[in-house]
């Protein structure tokens, strides 16, 4: 079922969005060849912990760390490691933040140095595919012209939707109802209404769009190795508009 | 931090059991019995003709497979537990 947040929980919700949008941006600056994904996740935490807020994604379901950092072929829910950024590499850092009772989640992909002009369509690509789906994100509007518009933009482009992860609605929980794939028909699903909290993460291949999940339960990558891109943000909707909590 | 889907699991997707003796074993379903079971089969303990049933709920998908015979069923198994290690 989907929970229908007042207006008093949506301005509570600003708070955790902003958290995670000051975390998405400072961490920009440390993405280089040389530093381990570990190192990262680190970083994300203590910004995170600085901002009164606790990580979203620390425990959750087991999952051992504050962020999810998912390089090249690695979809999503990359476990920090010692592992050492390459140049060249796109990695994704995903990261959820808790304050005043609610999450706010969110998601980019950097380059690891200079990376190939291939690599960095991918992540454009990604990126404008959500801001194309929110054109949808409206009262009345049907969930499925959001995923449809998502898809419709990404496979022009030869791109590849992954279809076994999708996005969520957001609030008191990380993950509540609806699922929010990337991909479906225009005019069907959910009808969007005031209230609603939605976390929208495209998660797009250079290739084909199956995954697999690897033997530690969360390590999602593509099957055929191609490389991957994610870009997520939390999003209300209220009265007047639709309102991006983690930009 | 995306949701894994509740992938509904059918023929030909690879699994890994989550419960019973065979726990972390990797199987390939080859038939859909009810919203509540499956078959599968690994190419090797379990074949085609002689399929184990699983609930749904004690599976997790892990992918999407084209193998529908025990050779195929084999390798596939067999690549994937390979990766794995």
């Amino acid at each position: 079922m989907i929970k229908v947040k007042t207006d008093e929980e949506l301005a509570l919700m600003r708070e955790p969005g902003r958290v995670v949008g000051k975390v998405l941006r400072e961490i920009e600056a440390y993405v280089k060849p040389g530093v381990s994904t570990l190192e990262l996740n680190s970083i994300v935490e203590e910004i995170i912990l600085s901002e009164g807020a606790t990580p979203s994604f620390k425990n959750y379901n087991g999952f051992p760390a504050a962020a999810c950092i998912s390089v090249d072929d690695v979809v999503v829910h990359g476990i920090p490691s010692i592992r050492l950024l390459k140049e060249g590499e796109i990695v994704s850092i995903d990261v959820g933040a808790y304050k005043n009772g609610f999450h706010g989640d969110a998601a980019r992909t950097f380059a690891v140095g200079e990376i190939s002009p291939a690599k960095q369509k991918l992540i454009d690509v990604t990126k404008q595919s959500f801001f194309e789906g929110l054109k949808f994100v409206k009262i009345g509007g049907k969930l499925g012209d959001v995923s449809h518009a998502i898809q419709a933009y990404v496979e022009k482009y030869g791109y590849g939707v992954v279809r076994e992860m999708v996005g969520h609605g957001i609030g008191r929980r990380l993950h509540e109802d609806p699922s929010i794939p990337n991909y479906g028909t225009a005019g069907t699903g959910f009808t969007l209404r005031k209230g609603y909290a939605l976390a929208i993460e495209p998660m797009i291949t250079l290739g084909d769009y199956h995954i697999t999940i690897d033997r530690d339960g969360w390590t999602c990558r593509t099957r055929d190795g191609s490389p991957s891109a994610h870009y997520e943000n939390t999003v209300i909707i209220t009265d007047n508009d639709v309102e991006i909590l983690t930009l | 931090m995306g949701k894994l889907c509740n992938v509904n699991l059918s023929v030909g997707d690879m699994a890994v059991s989550l419960a019973g003796h065979d726990k972390d074993r990797l199987y390939i379903v080859v038939a859909e019995l009810s919203s509540d079971f499956v078959l599968v089969a690994d190419g090797k303990y379990r074949l085609t003709d002689n399929p184990k049933q699983k609930r749904r709920k004690h599976l997790k998908f892990i992918c999407k497979t084209d193998a529908t015979d025990d050779i195929t069923i084999k390798k596939a198994v067999e690549e994937q537990n390979a990766k794995r290690r």
